[in-house]
Parts: C-alpha cells; sequence; structure tokens
C-alpha cells in the first residue's frame, strides 16, 4: 500500500487529521519523476505553527519557482499520529506527495527557536535517520538548515550538514547547483561539504575544530584546513524589491496560528535595543517601495482570499508614511472585507488614528512593550520609550472606546534593581488610575506580561549573566503581590525553566550537542508546549552528558573570552557591541540609524539606508 | 441592493474530508473572495459572510451531496460552477447552483461505514443493536441519552473486499438525529472490540422543501 492510503486510514483516530492532508490553496504539485533535487523542507513544529511562518513559504514557492527541484512540506507529527506512525512503520512523509524523507534528496530545517531543537532530532529519528551527519553517507539526504537560531549553530552542530547563516534566498540556490554536481558525480560527500563552505553564508561545522580550555571556555575554533573560511559571514538580499517574494502563496485550509496573509514592508530594525537579537542580525534596515506593497498586497488578495492582510516589520512605524500605505491598502480592502493589521506599530495620536481606521473589524486591543518599568533602565536597554507618551496614548485610546490594553516587560535585565521591578507595578496602577478618572462604564482589561531576559548570541547583552532560578521567581513573586492591588490587571509570566534553557541553548557549544540527544532519548519534545516541557528530563539529560547548564546560563562572560558563535560574522563587529553593552552599563543611550550611523560595521553588506552613510 | 439566496450543492471526498465545519466556512469565503463575488456579511465588530450549510459535516465525513446557502450582493453568472470547480482543492467540487426561493429541511439520510474489524465483527453488532442500545454523551456535566432506535430506521452490517461495510439509515426527528459514528463508538467500548474507521460517507440526504 502506497503511504497515502496508510496515512489516510489513521486520519479517523487523530486530532485534528487536516494538518496531514496538504492539498492547501496553491500547494505545488510537481511530477516528482520529472526533477533533479527533491527537497524536503522541515518545520520542527507543529503544521498550524509552521504554516505561519513566513521564510517557509518565501523559500517553498521561490525552490519550486525552479523547474529542476520540487520543494515538499513536513511538519511534526502531533504525538498522536506518531504514535500511531509507529505503529504502522510509517515514517515521516511530506505534505505533497506522501513521500516519506529518507527518499529526498536535501531536507532543510528553518530554527526560529531554540526550544524546537528536540524537534529537529525527533523528525530525523521519525525519518529513520541517522541523526549524525558522519553517519549519513552519499545516497542519504544532506541535511541543512536555516533561520534565526543559526546565527549560534554549535549546539546542532553534529546533526546538521550545512548551517545556512542569514538570509537564505540566493544561498539555498546556489546549494542546489552544487548537490546536482554532487549527485550526478562520483563526488564524494566530504567534497561535497568542502564545496559548500565555499559557499558564502554556508557554516559546515564538521570542518571546524574547537579547543577547550580547562575552565571550560572555548581556547580555539579552527579550520580543519586552509581552503575553509576562518569565519562564516551572513547573507542577505540587497534589495527588497527586486528579490523573491511568492504572491501564489500557499494558503492552509485548516486555522492556522496567523490565519492571515503576511506581507513584509521591510526588513531590519534600526532602533537598536540591547537585548534584541533579530535587530542586529536582520541588519541593515531595507524597505520594500509602497509601490511593490500595494501590488503584492492586490496579488495575494486575489490568489490566496484571506480575510486578513498583516503588514509585517519589526517597527512598523518606521515604514516611511506607512499611514498613507496602510490606506492605500484600505481603499480596495474595505469592500472586500478585508481586515489590514499592522503588527509592532509604535503608538501615539496619530498611530491610533490609523488603528481605528485600518484595523475595524478587530476587537481592538493595545499593546505596548516598554520591556522595563523604570527610565532607568529603559536607557540601559536603549528602548525608545517614554512613561508620558504611553499615558497619553492611553488615555487617548480609552477616548476612543479601546478597552484592552496589554503591556510587555522583561524581568531580569542586566542591572535591574528591585525598584524597576515595582515601576511595572506603577505604570499598570496609573494606566488604572487615568480610566478612573475618565469615568467610563464599560468594563476594561489590563494584562501585564513579563518574560526573563534570555541573553542573545550577537548582542551587546550577550555577555551577560541571567538571573537565577531563584532570583526569577523572586522578583516574579514581588510584582504579583503588588499588581494584586490593582483593579482590572491581570499578570502572566513566562516559565522561569522554559526561559532558563532557552538561555542555555541559545549559548551553548558544541558540548550541547550530546545532551539534546539525550535530552530526546529521555522522552523530550515539543518543549515549548507548556504540557510536555519538563525541566527534569533536562536536568538528568545534563547529568548524564556530565554538562552544568549553569556554566552557559548564569555566567557573566568577561569581554576577550571567545564565545561560540564567534566563528559567525553578521557585519556588526565585537568591537561595536562591547561599546554598546559598556554605554548600557551608564545608562546612555545609542540613537537610531534613521537619526545618525553609529557605526555598527554593517555599512559593509552596502545595502539598505546604511548606503550613503 | 437586494440580497440573492444561492443555494450551492457540492460533493466532497478525500483529502478534503477531513476540514472541518468552520474551516469549510472560511473556505467557501476565500474562494468567493478570490472570485471576486460580493457576500453579504454580518453587521458588527467581526462580521462575517452569510454561508449556511443545511447539515453540518463533521471532520472525516465525505459526501455524494451536501447544500449551503450564501446571501450575496450580487447575481451569480452561469459561469459559477466552473470557476469554483476551478480553485477548488482536490476532494471538493460544486454540482449545481439555484437561486433559493424555498426552505429546505431535512428529512432522513443514508449513510455508509467502512471499517477494519475482526472477522465476527457483524455478529457482534448485530448482537449490539438487538439490545436496544442508547447513544450517552457528556458535554460540559450534562449527559444526554438518545436511544438508537427512536433514529435509526434501519441498517445492514456485511463484509465487502476485506473491510466491514455498515449501512443506515437514520431519521430526523424534531431537527434531531444521531451520527453513525457515535453509534459504532458505542458498540466498541461496550463490547471493547477494535474497529478502526476507515470512511464514513453520506450516500444521499432526502429533503423536504417548505414555502
Ligand atoms: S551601519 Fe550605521 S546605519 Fe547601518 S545599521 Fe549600522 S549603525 Fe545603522
Amino acid at each position: 500500500m502506497v503511504v497515502k492510503d496508510k496515512v489516510f486510514k489513521l486520519l479517523y483516530d487523530v486530532e485534528k487529521p487536516g494538518r496531514y492532508i496538504g492539498n492547501e490553496i496553491n500547494m505545488v504539485k510537481k511530477d516528482p519523476e520529472k526533477v533533479d533535487v527533491r527537497f524536503a523542507f522541515c518545520f520542527p513544529d507543529i503544521y498550524e505553527i509552521g504554516m505561519s511562518n513566513l521564510g517557509l513559504k518565501i523559500l517553498y514557492h521561490l525552490l519550486n519557482e525552479r523547474e529542476d527541484v520540487y520543494c515538499e512540506r513536513a511538519f511534526m507529527p502531533w504525538v498522536d499520529m506518531q504514535q500511531k506512525m509507529q505503529k504502522e512503520g510509517i515514517k515521516l512523509f511530506s505534505l505533497e506527495t506522501f513521500t516519506e524523507l529518507y527518499q529526498f534528496d536535501i531536507i532543510g530545517f528553518s530554527l526560529s527557536y531554540e526550544m524546537s531543537y528536540t524537534n529537529v532530532l525527533k523528525m530525523l529519528e521519525l525519518s529513520n535517520l541517522p541523526l549524525e551527519s558522519q553517519k549519513r553517507g552519499k545516497g542519504m539526504p544532506i541535511v541543512i538548515a536555516g533561520g534565526p537560531c543559526t546565527y549560534n549553530p554549535e549546539p546542532l552542530w553534529e546533526f546538521v550538514d550545512v548551517f545556512v547563516i542569514g538570509e537564505g534566498e540566493e544561498v539555498i540556490l546556489e546549494i542546489i547547483d552544487l548537490y546536482k554536481k554532487y549527485k550526478f558525480s562520483c563526488m564524494t560527500k566530504e567534497e561535497f561539504l568542502y564545496e559548500c563552505a565555499g559557499i558564502e553564508g554556508c557554516y559546515v561545522p564538521l570542518l571546524y575544530n574547537v579547543e577547550y580550555n580547562p575552565n571550560g571556555t572555548i581556547k580555539s575554533i579552527s579550520p580543519v584546513s586552509e581552503n575553509v573560511p576562518p569565519k562564516v559571514r551572513k547573507r542577505i538580499v540587497k534589495d527588497l524589491d527586486t528579490s523573491y517574494f511568492p504572491t501564489k502563496m500557499i494558503t492552509p485550509l485548516i486555522e492556522v496560528v496567523h490565519d492571515r496573509i503576511t506581507l513584509e514592508i521591510f526588513r531590519g530594525c534600526a532602533r537598536g535595543c540591547r537585548f534584541c537579537q533579530a535587530g542586529v542580525i536582520y541588519r541593515p534596515v531595507r524597505f520594500r517601495s509602497s509601490k511593490k506593497v500595494l501590488q503584492y498586497a492586490k496579488e495575494l488578495v486575489e490568489n490566496c482570499g484571506c480575510n486578513e492582510i498583516s503588514l509585517v516589520s519589526l517597527s512598523t512605524s518606521d515604514y516611511p508614511n506607512i499611514d498613507e500605505l496602510a490606506r492605500e491598502i484600505l481603499k480596495f480592502a474595505e469592500n472586500k472585507k478585508i481586515n489590514i493589521s499592522l503588527p509592532s506599530l509604535r503608538l501615539d495620536s496619530t498611530s491610533l488614528d490609523l488603528l481605528k481606521e485600518v484595523e475595524k473589524i478587530r476587537k481592538p486591543t493595545l499593546t505596548f512593550a516598554p520591556e522595563a518599568g523604570t527610565q532607568r533602565l529603559r536607557d540601559v536597554i536603549n528602548k525608545n520609550i517614554k512613561e508620558e507618551d504611553i499615558y497619553s496614548t492611553v488615555r487617548l485610546a480609552f477616548e476612543r472606546g479601546f478597552q484592552n490594553i496589554k503591556l510587555y516587560f522583561m524581568l531580569g535585565l542586566p542591572l535591574e534593581e528591585d525598584e524597576d521591578v515595582l515601576g511595572i507595578y506603577t505604570i499598570a496602577k496609573n494606566i488604572r488610575e487615568i480610566y478612573k478618572e475618565l469615568k467610563f462604564k464599560k468594563r476594561i482589561r489590563i494584562t501585564v506580561s513579563t518574560s526573563f531576559f534570555v541573553p542573545k548570541p550577537h548582542t551587546p547583552f550577550q555577555w551577560e549573566a541571567q538571573d537565577s532560578i531563584e532570583n526569577m521567581q523572586r522578583k516574579m513573586q514581588l510584582l504579583k503581590e503588588n499588581l494584586k492591588k490593582v483593579k482590572d490587571v491581570e499578570y502572566s509570566w513566562h516559565d522561569f525553566y522554559l526561559s532558563k534553557l532557552e538561555a542555555v541553548l541559545s549559548r551553548g557549544d558544541r558540548r550541547l550537542s550530546r545532551v539534546i540527544k539525550k535530552a530526546v532519548e529521555l522522552g523530550c519534545q515539543f518543549d515549548e508546549w507548556g504540557e510536555f516541557f519538563d525541566f527534569s528530563k533536562w536536568e538528568n539529560a545534563f547529568k548524564q552528558e556530565n554538562v552544568d547548564w549553569r556554566f552557559y546560563s548564569d555566567r557573566k562572560r568577561s569581554f576577550d573570552e571567545i564565545l561560540p558563535w564567534d566563528i559567525i560574522d553578521t557585519g556588526v563587529t565585537k568591537e561595536f557591541l562591547k561599546k554598546e553593552c559598556l554605554l548600557a552599563y551608564e545608562a546612555k543611550t545609542t540613537s537610531s540609524c534613521f537619526e545618525k550611523c553609529t557605526g555598527c560595521g554593517v555599512a559593509s553588506f552596502r545595502g539598505g539606508i546604511c548606503v550613503g552613510k | 441592493m437586494l440580497a440573492n439566496r444561492y443555494r450551492f450543492y457540492f460533493s466532497r471526498d478525500f483529502p478534503s474530508a477531513f476540514i472541518s465545519h468552520l474551516d469549510m466556512t472560511r473556505l467557501f469565503e476565500r474562494l468567493f473572495r478570490r472570485l471576486d463575488i460580493k457576500l453579504k456579511f454580518t453587521q458588527g465588530f467581526n462580521p462575517h459572510p452569510k454561508i449556511v450549510f443545511i447539515l453540518p459535516m463533521p471532520v472525516g465525513l465525505c459526501s455524494e451531496e451536501e447544500i449551503f446557502e450564501v446571501e450575496c450582493e450580487q447575481e451569480l453568472g452561469e459561469d459559477i460552477i466552473e470557476n469554483f470547480n476551478r480553485i477548488l482543492p482536490e476532494g471538493l467540487k460544486v454540482l449545481k447552483v439555484e437561486l433559493a426561493t424555498d426552505k429546505i429541511q431535512v428529512r432522513d439520510m443514508y449513510y455508509q461505514c467502512f471499517v477494519e474489524a475482526k472477522e465476527e465483527f457483524c455478529k457482534y453488532f448485530d448482537e449490539f443493536m438487538k439490545k436496544s442500545p442508547t447513544i450517552k454523551k457528556e458535554k460540559e456535566g450534562k449527559v444526554t441519552v438518545k436511544k438508537i432506535f427512536d433514529f435509526l430506521l434501519s441498517y445492514e452490517c456485511e463484509k465487502v473486499d476485506g473491510d466491514i461495510k455498515i449501512s443506515f439509515h437514520i431519521n430526523v426527528v424534531n431537527g434531531s438525529y444521531i451520527k453513525p459514528e457515535d453509534i459504532l463508538r458505542e458498540f466498541s467500548q461496550e463490547y471493547n472490540i477494535e474497529c478502526r474507521i476507515v470512511r464514513v460517507e453520506r450516500v444521499k440526504v432526502n429533503y423536504k422543501r417548505v414555502i
């Protein structure tokens, strides 16, 4: 029996069978026999999350533009499906043709969150493939990985053949070309990997040696031969207008997490928050022209029929004339009953009016992310939001009928004092006061959410220690006790242990690959799902592999320590990061790239707004 | 503008049979938008199009003919069936479209269920059905009990190429009915017999028209 029939026999017995049927609008259909390269795009989480990922859609369609490639998709099956598949001897399969993954030429993982590392291994396991790169010879799929997590690829170094660093649109095509050469000749896998290392943006971990000092820090990272570059420089697309963007985008049949058209209006962020990794790795800022955005929006509606367009970027207000663009889209969207959403908008009176106008269909919720409770600490992290502005916007918002206010903060930031924690309470209290003054009768809800600071590679805070679990707990309690005193306030906080593990995996080195493998053996998967995450299993895995997790999370590094991700060059120099870190210690802010170039180093890419600076 | 209520007849099979009821509505809404057909929407926050399925379709149900009605703010052209079938995902097919001037109600329906089970399945199933069984359902702490034969007009259990086929003729009583999957579940629980459903099909629905 073919795999498809076997799969369909299971579908009456599993949760949400729509995850496993493919068949979506705009899914690409090809004859697998007629292509040279079969590519399986793997997302290490369930369908509903993977299909909300814009990167997946861009690369899926980009690869399928090529006649010689068929790119299909595979997601992590939910546990009920995994069990059934195992019982029936079905290996992980693609949704387009129900082909088992081991039959593909290349398996590409999208790594957007460290917590999905165990799922990556699990997916290889469900495919019956050896986990270690070295155990997969020619004839078995090449495993590549891309996405933001590859900026520190080391924790997965043993399992992935080639990491793509940076934006994959161009690199991936170069890898395919090289793969064809490899597949149709007697080239060995080793030779293939050596040549891959020559493609800019490709990191082949097997071609580097890492040595350690007795205290556990890294002594050296060195390429195994002269032909292998000592550092891997990220790739970017220089111009968003000429780069590929799919407008016949695959559109799910079942509800997914972000069930809308996502249209990227610009890449990168000019603001420079010191904890933010995206702000560094996606530099420089590159705008897509409004003409293109408008054209894409129209085509996407025609081809997908969605009822919502989301204009995405890291900081929407920084798009020149965002009002005008949104209103232009609204012109044709309105009579087609399409909603426009503008995430990551900075809130002030003009943007409020814009929001009211474009987000007509949605229950209005205002979201602020001041990140820290006091101006001093916001200066430390270079978050340019003033408390007075929050209050004046909230006042306007209440007057305009907004009833839900969401506030996002981080606990455990460097230099944080209890006073800063209580500052969060003060903000919530003052917002509630404003409402009281206005004497409205409607019910309101103020939601305060805190996550815990996770020091991330390639940021000015990459050297910082994360708070201990005890400290996290204490700060959370302190805030909780105080927020209880304020009416209409709900408080939610992020899991301590999850933040801890995230910190460990983000800044991990090669020694973590064994731990991750052990964790999978001990049953870890879907770690970001509350019902599955079990830190004790992880602790056990660390213990068995003789690795102290605190070494990675709770330890402050010195500026001259060799960091595991030093091998990766983002364009932003280490000197710049260090300078920013020292400015943070003095609570001095740095202006955004729009005001003045502060010389981060990325200008060497000669793209976007840095050109001419 | 006057709204026109149209009645769409369509069939559903694998793989689209695994789309949930809510997702079906959204899917059709999107297809109408792609075809640039203006639908009538409800008022207020979160307006949604007025698409109503005469019978909700549980996940997994295949059917020869189902009906939804939709209110459009325009007249539909003759090419509507063709246009829909060009863009519908595999498994869904529009059969007929008509202007709805009357109302229809379901009178009774025929189902076929295919299950993988042991040889003696039919024997035990007959035995179970002889005991005038009930279906118990718990929803938010409330238990409802329905007698199967209040709704079931007839059934037949037979072996067809390795699988077991059970046909049901189900009556709709005061707008309420029972699902064949529930009968099968009740049976397999009571008899502790593993039966794996591989296909559920609504073969025919009889309607009555009211003006
Ligand atoms: S080079 Fe200058 S303008 Fe460009 S991202 Fe860096 S700081 Fe900003």
